[in-house]
């Protein structure tokens, strides 16, 4: 369908372009987010936007959007130049936006959020027009109206936020990474929704990071760097090996390392759990003697995909061994440390220092410890200093709060505190969330140089394809399930990922 | 017949003093659905029930009640902007708001009246009866024989939750007090919906400090809220933020604080501090059994990070 | 370098409540130059107002204050303060009372244990409350102040009313258990354990693992019982626990050194000037000994100036309300600068 959209003029000739930004800057303090891009969108176009993290993608639709007000530059839609300084203003200039993070209220209902996108009261959420649209319907396909959103699944948000985008007959949606909360399945479906949408006229910024992704839904590529447009054109007229040397700046262009050599899987068993009941949301504990049970052997990298809330929290830190501990038995030989999903909440304290971060796996028998539980902050700064050295952290001082430092180097920080204590199992959750391309191949090369090392390592991450890349074998959670997929592929993976979700 | 006036005075009691409570836990109602959490709302109540005093004596009852709105609101914005606008922790900045009113009130109070205080020869608000009502047995006296704003409170109850519940400007509210990103992502202004709420309930507060000394006590005295604020922080849980639901948890402790005359009644010596205690142990016991059950608006107390 | 500005700032936080407290009172009609003037000569004027009326009243504070403190270190506000003090006050009264007869180096310290039990066990309530009930401390230790004061009333009428039964206060504890005062002035032992509780608490935060958990789970209690493996519920049970035995042995300390006898409107609001006192410490134990002293000589101060220049002695609460204000602000402000690795 979108073939035929290759073909279209050039861009800059399109006599009226539905969404036209123009020579936008916008600098934070000292940091420049933007600085002098310009992107232009077509009628019945969708326009991928590419880029790494913090290359300034969020930041130009939230300028576009009227969440952030530039520096310079200006906003033309539909050929008519406009000040654009609330939300409210771009939605009645015609603009819609899907976010990152999920915008709905989860404590309100379907209607109520959807009245809340039109300004209206909750009881005329359906006087929009548009709800005669067979586009919106199969948007709304199954979405009770009367169900507080908290209650659905991710997927169905997602669908939510898109018809919140576009409940007032908006004809430019900004879509900001929208399938990176999504399954193989889902994304596929949504995917499709948007071509359909602009098939019938709709325009489309589409933001990812995945390049395959792009080529599937794309007419049309913004490839941006460091807040400057390093690409632009047809998609058609780009390799994949150029999209990606213009988003980070270098040839390699792989977005994980490549598959380590020497998997090994006659290691012995240094986890082993039995018959752990897992709770998946919605559901109390399992019915009984069905939990969960296997092995990890020292030496493998076990991956963990699951959607949002089937357990696989619980069992990353029962294996870990924090928290309260679910029914059922892991034995664990040696000591397993956590890696926690959420770096900034639960990997580091952010007003604390560097010395105070390491101080904090800290337990009664570390060696910094004294018999009277004092701490011997000595010690303590020369094991900082060791981390800070062995694991490559870039910081001035081991004095300085943690929350001023870059993701990737609170990471190494973090990953450098775990390592250091000297584990037989790593568990990792969401590794490299929030890294940048040159973060994030640091943190794979050593999750697997640990797993080399004779470390048993389980990564449980939300990205898919990371799984895919990193793990010698995959396990799917599933409504408090294990499941082993027979093929190791996206599609294998996707359906199983979802099995809890069909099966009620 | 003794049990029946004796009854009927307990339930008169009862609504007389859940009126200042209604009143400040309406307001508060208000600004915790917004995601405030108002600890100033005992300080407004005071500087209301001051500005009432003030007001009551220069032009009566009614310039007594719009001073007191004033000043209650007034109060509020202080808490508003220091906890909203520069963002300092809601629970400490509350605090510290009570205790400039209880400084400032002291100072005032002393300069208005001396040592002596205003004495009881202030004009309060009559009694109403609603016609007919009234005459119902044990219930008609306490219910439909009372100050205006007695029947003002149960009205604006009403209104509030037909607000709260009905209106997009309701819909907002609550968007703003269960997720800020959401509502500011639909084009809500956080920041203008909780300062207004807060106002607004401090506005209330005020009248409710008002209602204190013109439809009940009839007279000023330093600290006289002593810690009605609270309790009406307490009611907005055991209420579950509605306002039907707080209007019922309003009667309840004035039920608790009309006790002690109920039991003077029928002559049995308890310690009256037991009956001091009463309202503040229900309140405790109240937010126990409601705390887990019923859900506060998910971002109640955090502020809010931008515009 | 961080540490002067800090004091800076709290020092422009006083003057600032001063000022806002001085057109207040030119509002109200007041001299302001006599208020401050009686004020001054009531807190610092010679070396009795400062020894007799300053530092006795900066003891309450101070200890206070660091009850405060260590809760705040831990994320729970104690805001009950003022409840702990009056029921260790009145566990004072009682076991003093008892103690005729009983050389003081017993006397004193069961007594100020009684203190101490009573002030824990009163805060022992909202911490069952949050642990069991998820009810915020918050709410529940005020609620519990207003308790504690008709216990007091309740008491002083009742049970350890004066044996003449005329007025509604405690006959005075037996000597045994009075706590020993400085030659020549009003100045009690009661000073120096104060001291040595901020010490110890130095030592607690600065250089005990104990110390480091605490304020682990008061910035980061995910990071804390993930990364930490603590028991945040438990750590914080036992923090807001040492928060209200202190402040309950600050009651204790208050009968056994300078009233020696339990009456209503014992504490006049101790429990809320502590809360600007650590505030305005920022927690740090020896910014609480300056601002414990500094807030106590307002309130020996504030005596004077409604005695000689006829101001409300509650007036002082405005200087301590704009206090915390400013201290409030100033952090807020800090805390919104941005920091690169945030600028995205």
């Amino acid at each position: 369908m979108s073939c035929f959209l290759l073909d279209v003029t050039p861009l800059s000739s399109v006599p009226t372009a539905r969404l036209d930004l123009r020579d936008v800057a916008k600098r934070f303090g000292p940091t420049t987010a933007l600085d002098g891009v310009s992107l232009t969108v077509a009628p019945g176009e969708v326009h991928t936007l590419l880029g790494e993290n913090g290359a300034g993608k969020s930041t130009l639709m939230h300028i576009a959007f009227g969440m952030l007000q530039p520096d310079r530059g200006s906003i033309v839609v539909d050929g008519v130049p406009r000040l654009i300084t609330s939300p409210r203003m771009a939605r009645d200039a015609g603009l819609g936006m899907v976010h990152q993070h999920f915008t709905t209220v989860p404590a309100l209902t379907v209607a109520e959020n959807l009245a809340l996108a039109q300004g209206v009261a909750a009881g005329q959420w359906k006087r929009s027009p548009t709800f005669q649209d067979p586009l919106l319907g199969r948007l709304s396909d199954g979405l009770d109206p009367g169900a507080p959103v908290e209650q659905l699944s991710v997927g169905e948000k997602q669908r939510l936020e898109i018809l919140k985008a576009v409940v007032q007959g908006q004809q430019m949606l900004l879509l900001d990474e929208p399938t990176a909360v999504l399954t193989p399945g889902e994304t596929t479906d949504l995917l499709q929704w948007v071509q359909a949408f602009a098939a019938a006229g709709g325009s489309v910024v589409f933001i990812t990071h995945k390049l395959a992704e792009a080529r599937l839904v794309g007419d049309s590529v913004t490839v941006l760097r460091h807040g400057t447009v390093r690409l632009t054109g047809a998609l058609g007229e780009f390799t994949t090996e150029a999209l990606a040397q213009a988003m980070i700046g270098r040839a390699s262009a792989r977005t994980v390392a490549p598959k380590r050599p020497s998997a090994r899987s006659d290691g012995d068993v240094v986890v082993r759990v039995r018959n752990l009941q897992l709770a998946a949301r919605g559901q109390s504990t399992n019915p009984e003697g069905s939990g969960v049970s296997f092995d990890v052997r020292a030496g493998e990298i076990v991956g963990l995909v699951a959607i949002e809330g089937q357990g696989q929290r619980e069992l990353l830190l029962a294996i870990a061994g924090v928290g309260s501990a679910a029914p059922g038995t892991v034995e664990v030989v040696g000591r397993a440390v956590l890696i926690p999903e959420d770096r900034t909440t639960e990997g580091i304290i952010g007003e604390f220092s560097l010395v105070e971060n390491i101080a904090l796996a800290s337990d009664a028998a570390a060696p910094w410890v004294g018999r009277w539980g004092t701490l011997d902050w000595e010690a303590l700064r020369q094991r900082t200093e060791m981390v800070v050295r062995t694991y490559g952290v870039q910081a001035p001082s081991t004095d300085m709060p943690v929350r001023s430092l870059s993701g990737g180097n609170q990471q190494k920080l973090v990953l450098g505190r775990a390592l250091a204590a000297n584990p037989s199992v790593v568990v990792a959750g969401n590794p490299t969330r929030g890294l940048d391309f040159q973060a994030t191949t640091e943190m794979h090369q050593r999750l697997q140089e640990t797993a080399s090392s004779g470390v048993a390592v389980l990564v449980y991450s939300n990205d898919l394809d990371e799984v895919l890349a990193l793990a010698d074998r995959i396990l799917v959670v599933s409504g408090g399930q294990v499941l082993i997929p027979d093929r190791a592929d996206r599609d294998t993976i996707g359906q199983l990922m979802l099995a809890a979700e069909r099966t009620p | 017949m003794e049990w029946v006036a004796v009854a009927g005075g307990f339930v008169a009691a009862a609504v007389r003093a859940g009126t200042p409570l209604l009143w400040a836990a309406l307001g508060e109602t208000l600004t915790e659905r917004s995601g405030v959490i108002n600890l100033g709302v005992e300080g407004a109540m005071l500087v209301g029930a001051l500005a009432g005093t003030l007001g009551g004596f220069a032009g009566g009852p009614w310039v007594g009640v719009i001073a007191a709105a004033g000043a209650g609101g007034v109060a509020s914005l202080v808490f508003a902007v220091l906890a909203i606008v520069a963002r300092a922790d809601q629970i400490i900045t509350g605090t510290a708001i009570t205790l400039g009113a209880v400084g400032v009130t002291g100072i005032v109070f002393r300069r208005a009246f001396g040592s002596t205080g205003p004495g009881l020869d202030l004009e309060t608000f009559p009694s109403v009866s609603v016609p007919l009502l009234h005459r119902i047995p044990v219930l008609g006296e306490g219910l439909f024989h009372q100050p205006a704003l007695t029947y003002l409170a149960v009205l604006v109850a009403g209104a509030l939750a037909w607000f709260v519940f009905r209106t997009r400007w309701g819909l907002a509210l609550r968007a703003v007090g269960e997720s800020p990103e959401a509502a500011r992502a639909a084009g809500i202004s956080v920041r203008s919906v909780q300062l207004v709420a807060t106002v607004v309930g401090g506005v209330a507060a005020g009248i409710g400090g008002a209602t204190l000394v013109l439809a009940q006590v009839g007279t000023f005295a330093e600290k006289m809220t002593a810690g009605r604020g609270f309790i009406a922080i307490a009611i907005v849980v055991l209420g579950r933020w509605h306002p039907m639901g707080v209007l019922a948890a309003a009667l309840f402790f004035g039920g608790a604080s009309a006790l002690q005359f109920l039991f003077q009644a029928m002559g049995f010596d308890v310690p009256y501090q037991l009956f001091l205690m009463l309202p503040y142990l229900l309140a405790l016991a109240a937010l126990t059994g409601v705390v887990g059950k019923a859900r506060g608006p998910a971002a109640l107390g955090v502020s809010s990070d931008e515009g | 370098m961080n540490r002067w500005m800090t004091v800076r700032r709290s020092i422009a936080a006083v003057l600032g409540g001063l000022g806002l407290l001085a057109i207040g009172l030119v509002a109200a009609g007041y001299d302001p130059g006599a208020a401050f003037g009686a004020l001054f000569r009531g807190a610092f004027g010679s070396w009795y107002a400062f020894s007799s009326a300053t530092l006795p009243r900066s003891v309450p504070l101070i200890i206070l204050g660091l009850g405060f403190a260590i809760a705040y270190r831990s994320g729970a506000l104690n805001i009950g303060g003022e409840g702990q003090f009056l029921v260790g006050a009145i566990a004072a009264t009682w076991l003093g009372g008892m103690m005729g007869g009983v050389p003081p180096v017993l006397a004193i310290p069961i007594v100020l244990a009684g203190s101490v039990v009573a002030g824990a066990l009163w805060i022992a309530i909202p911490v069952l409350l949050r642990l069991r009930f998820g009810v915020l401390e918050v709410i529940s230790t005020l609620l519990l102040n207003f308790v504690a004061e008709a216990l007091v009333s309740l008491m002083v009428q009742g049970p350890l009313q004066e044996a003449k039964g005329i007025y509604p206060q405690s006959d005075p504890i037996a000597v045994p258990s009075r706590l020993p005062i400085v030659g020549g002035t009003r100045l009690h032992l009661g000073f120096f354990l104060a001291l040595a509780l901020i010490g110890a608490a130095w030592f607690l935060f600065h250089r005990t693992l104990l110390g480091f958990r605490m304020k682990a789970i008061g910035l980061g209690p995910k990071a804390a019982h993930l990364v930490g493996r603590i028991s945040v519920g438990s750590l914080l049970a036992v923090s807001l626990l040492v928060s209200g035995a202190i402040a309950g042995l600050a009651g204790g300390v208050e009968v056994t050194g300078v009233t020696y006898a339990l009456f209503q409107n014992l504490s006049p609001g101790y429990g809320f000037t502590a809360i600007a006192v650590a505030l305005l410490a920022r927690g740090h134990p020896l910014g609480i000994v300056a601002a414990g002293v500094l807030f106590g000589a307002l309130e020996a101060g504030a005596g004077a100036m409604q005695r000689d220049a006829g101001i409300p002695a509650v007036a002082v609460y405005v200087v301590q309300a704009v206090t915390i204000i400013i201290v409030l602000l100033a952090d807020a402000t800090l805390r919104r600068r941005p920091t690169p690795a945030a600028a995205t």
